[in-house]
């Protein structure tokens, strides 16, 4: 009974009052995933559908269902009728589970009167969207790493998918180092069909192997959203007392040190460091999208839909 | 170094406070689990070095505020001969301090921390040993040993008077020395010295009674002059030698001039060191010198010359005088007044003088009476140093010069005598209808006797003369020239002007009473210059004579055109050192040679002084020559009344010979005192007069304040200088003479380093201590520890520490941007919206409230 009940934590991660205000924003929702709908998208993948593509030789193994008999009836050749597939989109969210998302600020927006960190932030995030995407039957895939890949959750549309996820976000607790691009590299390669790629992160990685690695899914012509989550101690390091700074990816790695000291350099590197990757995503035609744990995530996640449907209605 | 408030320096353990707020601080560290390590790391890579320097430095100056604080609070004194200086100290522990702020701001280790704290204990215990330590030294160094004689030497010389802000110096080292005397213990005894022109004991046993040492300083006066330092020192141990107390200290209070140290004199500090270390217990030699000005105003009547050396009433004499500014600063004196004997005052004005830069006076005066004169120049002048604004000149004013010429030619026509054109030189007759006064021609000062060489006899005695001539006379009978020859050794003028007739043999064999040749040429042969022949003159460009000389000075002189028909060539010892040529003929041959025989004169012309072998009667410049060359051998025997300032003077005055020889003999054992008058008016210690060979010597010793100084002549020669005496009413009567001015109390040099460190090292065994101010003064006679307090530079520093630290830690603070709060560009979407949505919220409600 216990373990049932412990089968459903998962479900915290769908707060009801957060998926209500999405849904009253049916129609900003409707119009960010509109392009998500079925239908909507013409895939370039050749299947059956009712919309005729082109012919092609039949080579053996082919489905005999699709011989076009009537060009067989003509010619005496044997052709495989082709047509254009309309698909669900194809979403892959990429979870970041390194260690540095673990971090628990006090600014951060409470929920269940605790403040979040940005792992469960993240988490957040990554749970509403999956049920957005997959309510609208739309197909949704999960790959949370750290340094390496933790699990790799293909995408489905189902409904009873959405427990698989859910509870795989549930399971995964952020640990060890981050390790951005050589797992997106990976990542790309596993993920044949173009779609939409979610990345929640801190990125806190090189930038210039991140570039290389959002370049690689861009290569493979999936759309890419950032969602770049920071925790507003991390933007305005507000410490003004001596403090023992403790990494939270490597263990045993600390410093002593005077905040003040260090503010200003410390700020103008973040700042130099979110630059650079709005920067490189503008150019590679990335949605970035920055995302203070400060904020609420409902809050955040409604105004990044309304931003994108304002910027698909134009 | 000592402290004078030795527990409050244990507030030193302050210096740790800061310290242990960044420890405590460090150590209360809040653990923060932090996600972006990456961007702090590089931040602390970047920025580790640069801030460790600026948390150092901050440290160092929290810290050294502190320690300025309490080194400033705990009163440090530096003792003026330290033990361990302050120079050596106060940056050691000021080092210390920076030393373990940087180590506080380094140390990881908790260990390093309890190092930290045992090393300003360490510190503080050290600091105040040490300054223990030395504060024992210290009084053992300077303690007095029971009761003391001090000797106080004050300065008295000239430029004691110089006046500083309203005091001269001689107040200041008054006011100094009483202050000295009220520190002393009631049973301590004082002598008083004032050192200046003469050194005065004021109290030959110290005294300790209090009311007589105050009726001193009373009537305590500089003596002007120069100080001599040793002899004042000397004599103030000879007092101290009759004092009843143990203890012995010497303090001298001077403006450290130079003069009258002696310090070239080696042997003279011996001889002192040693009458001090006789004492029966070696005296404690303390110095002060008191501040000498930067600038000051100073003008010196630096010098008075006469024109001439012979004066008579028949012709004026110029008196130069010359004015110096001593001073430091340009100086316009209204101007210098010149003051007769008589009461007649003279002004000229004079132009401003720069520093350093002399002006020459010339006055011009006829002297209507003979006898000794005293002339007096003034400065008119309102400077810092008044003593050497005026000097005096003693002139000896002849009434009649005698001269005595003999002649050779034995003419019996008086025109055709070879001493016809010089008696009418020196002496032209009066025009029968005008007295002496309405003459043109003015007073006479010469007066000539003409004699004939054979005449000479024992009738004739030439001591009536000042000059006598020999004209062309061919020799002298022996009685005759062996007087003559002992009239030159006394002082006698002689000129001779050999002619046709004179024998060489005759000239070149006579001798002086000594043994030394008479003539100072020989007479070689009488050279007649061939007609058609170019004419010889006198070289003018080599005549160097005095006399020469003031005639060619004349623009009009007629001199050049001398021509010399005959002459007597003239051979001189080149190895004869008492004789000089003065003046050569064109040809090269010597045309007049001197010799200076004992106290006299002797002059040997190659031409004649007649219309004999040259033109010289005819020229303008004759008269003129001869009266010049008759004033120069005239005035070898004029009494020398004035001096440059001396230890020890001779005056020497001839005396007019006694009827007999036993009287002469008689004189010659006489040597007695005698009174001289200083120009204060008191008498001189020390003047004695000898009495001996038709001269009188009198030796003074100690005058050397400039002024005029008055000898009382002795009975026995009273006679003999009666001339000389001068009987005012409102002076000694006596032989005036005067003593120059020095300059070196005018220019105010101050005793060198080099020079102070010969006198430090000759009284090294009186443990020689230079007082820096008037407390080091007290406080080392009275036993207390000489030196000066430093807290005031350390309150200065701690204030300078204290803006220091506010600048560093502002400009730390605007370099770590601590003060502003930067914003790094990151803003959610929903962030923005939520932020529109509460902007239109309120925009709503404003419309709806209005």
């Amino acid at each position: 009974m216990n373990e049932q009940v412990a089968d459903h934590t998962y479900l915290r991660l769908l707060r009801s009052e957060s998926l209500n205000r999405i849904s009253r924003l049916e129609l900003i929702a409707r119009g960010v995933v509109e392009g998500f709908v079925t239908g909507r998208h013409q895939s370039p993948y050749k299947g059956t559908s009712v919309e005729f593509a082109e012919h092609r030789q039949y080579v053996p193994g082919d489905d005999l269902r699709d011989l076009d008999w009537r060009v067989f009836a003509k010619s005496d050749r044997y052709y495989i009728k082709q047509y254009k597939e309309e698909t669900n989109l194809r979403a892959t969210i990429l979870l970041d589970a390194s260690g540095s998302m673990a971090y628990r600020g006090d600014r951060a927006a409470a929920i269940d009167g605790e403040p979040v960190s940005k792992f469960d932030y993240a988490r957040y995030l990554a749970a509403s969207l999956t049920y957005l995407l997959v309510n609208q039957q739309d197909a949704v895939g999960l790959v949370t790493f750290d340094s390496e890949v933790k699990q790799y959750i293909p995408a489905r549309s189902s409904a009873r998918h959405i427990r698989v996820l859910l509870q795989e976000m549930d399971k995964v607790e952020p640990a060890a180092d981050t390790g951005l691009g050589t797992i997106f590299h990976d990542i790309a390669e596993r993920v044949h069909r173009r779609g939409l790629v979610i990345v929640i992160s801190d990125l806190f990685d090189d930038v210039e192997q991140l570039t290389k690695a959002l370049h690689h899914f861009r290569y493979r012509k999936h759309e890419v959203v950032l969602l770049h989550v920071m925790a507003d101690e991390e933007l305005t390091f507000p410490f003004d007392r001596w403090s023992d700074f403790r990494d939270l990816e490597i263990p045993g790695v600390h410093e002593e040190l005077d905040p003040l000291t260090l503010r200003a350099e410390y700020l103008a590197r973040v700042q130099e460091f979110i630059n650079r990757i709005e920067s490189e995503c503008g150019q590679m035609e990335i949605d970035y999208v920055p995302m203070n744990t400060h904020v609420p995530f409902d809050v955040a996640l409604a105004g990044f839909l309304a931003t994108r449907q304002q910027r698909s209605g134009k | 170094m000592t402290f004078i408030n030795l527990p409050i320096l244990f507030g030193l353990g302050a210096i740790s406070i800061p310290v242990i707020i960044h420890l405590f601080n460090r150590r209360k560290a809040k653990v923060i689990e932090w996600g972006a390590m990456r961007f702090l790391m590089g931040s602390l890579i970047s920025r580790k070095r640069r801030v460790l320097v600026e948390e150092i430095i901050l440290m160092a100056l929290r810290c050294l505020l502190l320690a300025a604080l309490v080194l400033a609070a705990s009163r440090p004194f530096s003792p003026v001969q330290p033990g361990v200086s302050w120079l050596i100290l106060l940056p050691l522990v000021l080092g210390a301090t920076i030393l373990l702020a940087t180590t506080a701001i380094m140390a990881r280790d908790r260990r390093w921390q309890w190092a930290l704290y045992a090393s300003v204990a360490l510190l503080v215990i050290s600091l105040a040993t040490v300054s223990q330590w030395e504060k024992v030294a210290q009084l053992e160094k300077w303690k007095s040993a029971g009761k003391q004689d001090v000797a106080i030497v004050i300065d008295g010389s000239s430029s004691m008077r110089l006046t500083v802000e309203g005091k001269t110096n001689f107040q200041r080292a008054v006011e100094e020395a009483r202050s000295l005397i009220q520190a002393l213990g009631p049973d301590d005894a004082v002598t008083i010295v004032v050192a200046g022109g003469r050194t005065d004991v004021r109290t030959p046993v110290p005294v300790n009674v209090r009311g007589d040492i105050d009726e001193i300083f009373e009537q305590l006066q500089p003596h002007g002059g120069p100080m001599s330092v040793l002899e004042a020192i000397e004599k103030a141990g000879a007092s101290l030698a009759r004092g009843d107390n143990a203890a012995k200290k010497v303090v001298l209070i001077t403006d450290g001039q130079n003069v009258g140290w002696d310090t070239a004199k080696p042997e003279r500090w011996q001889y002192v060191a040693k009458t001090l270390s006789d004492l029966p217990t070696k005296p404690r030699v303390v110095t002060r010198f008191l501040e000498q000005p930067k600038t000051y105003q100073n003008i010196a009547v630096s010098a008075m010359t006469l024109s001439r050396t012979v004066v008579g009433t028949d012709r004026s004499v110029s008196v130069d005088v010359q004015v110096e500014n001593t001073g430091r600063e340009t100086a316009a004196p209204d101007g210098v007044q010149l003051r007769f004997q008589d009461g007649t005052v003279v002004s000229r004005p004079l132009d401003p003088i720069e520093p350093g830069q002399s002006q020459y006076v010339r006055f011009s005066h006829q002297f209507s009476q003979d006898g000794t004169q005293v002339l007096t120049a003034h400065v008119t002048y309102n400077d810092d140093l008044i003593d050497d604004n005026q000097q005096s000149l003693v002139v000896e004013v002849l009434a009649t010069l005698p001269v005595l010429l003999v002649d050779g030619s034995a003419q019996a026509r008086e025109e055709d005598r070879s001493t016809f054109f010089l008696e009418m030189a020196l002496s032209p007759p009066p025009e029968e209808e005008l007295t002496e006064e309405e003459s043109p021609l003015g007073r006479q000062l010469v007066t000539v006797r003409v004699v004939a060489a054979p005449d000479l006899d024992e009738r004739i005695d030439f001591d009536d003369y000042r000059v006598v001539m020999l004209v062309d006379v061919p020799r002298l009978g022996a009685e005759a020239a062996k007087r003559l020859a002992s009239y030159v050794s006394y002082g006698g003028g002689l000129l001779v002007t050999p002619g046709e007739r004179s024998e060489a043999a005759f000239y070149n064999g006579w001798q002086l009473p000594d043994g030394q040749p008479m003539m100072p040429a020989q007479l070689v042969e009488r050279i007649n210059v061939a007609d058609g022949a170019d004419s010889i003159g006198p070289a003018l460009d080599q005549c160097k004579h005095t006399a020469f000389t003031r005639v060619i000075a004349n623009e009009e002189t007629d001199l050049g055109t001398a021509a010399v028909n005959a002459y007597w060539q003239l051979q001189v010892d080149p190895a004869d050192s008492g004789v000089s040529t003065g003046a050569l003929l064109d040809g090269g041959d010597p045309l007049l040679v001197e010799r200076v025989a004992s106290e006299g004169l002797v002059a040997l012309s190659a031409i004649s002084l007649d219309d004999n072998g040259n033109n010289l009667v005819t020229l303008n410049s004759f008269l003129p020559l001869v009266h010049e060359l008759t004033y120069h051998l005239a005035a070898r025997d004029m009494v020398q009344l004035n001096h440059s300032p001396a230890e020890i003077l001779t005056l020497d005055f001839p005396l007019q010979p006694t009827g007999t020889a036993d009287q002469a003999s008689e004189e010659e054992s006489q040597r007695q005192a005698v009174n001289v008058t200083r120009p204060s008016g008191d008498l001189l210690d020390q003047a004695a007069v000898e009495i001996r060979d038709r001269r009188m010597l009198v030796t003074v010793v100690g005058a050397e304040t400039p002024g005029v100084y008055r000898l009382q002549v002795p009975e026995q020669v009273g006679q003999s200088l009666e001339k000389l005496v001068v009987k005012q009413e409102d002076q000694v009567t006596g032989v005036p003479f005067a003593v120059e001015l020095s300059l070196d109390e005018s220019y105010l040099e101050g005793l060198s380093a080099a020079q102070e460190a010969i006198a430090q090292g000759h009284f090294k065994e009186f443990g020689y201590f230079r007082a820096g101010d008037a407390e080091q003064l007290i406080a080392a006679v009275s036993g207390n520890i000489p030196g000066h307090e430093l807290w005031k530079y350390l309150a200065v520093a701690a204030l300078v520490i204290l803006l220091v630290e506010c600048f560093v830690t502002r400009w730390v603070a605007k370099r770590r941007k601590t003060d502003t709060m930067p914003q790094v560009a990151f803003v959610s979407e929903g962030e923005k919206m939520s932020s529109f949505r509460d902007r239109a919220r309120e925009m709503v409600a404003q419309v709806r409230m209005k």
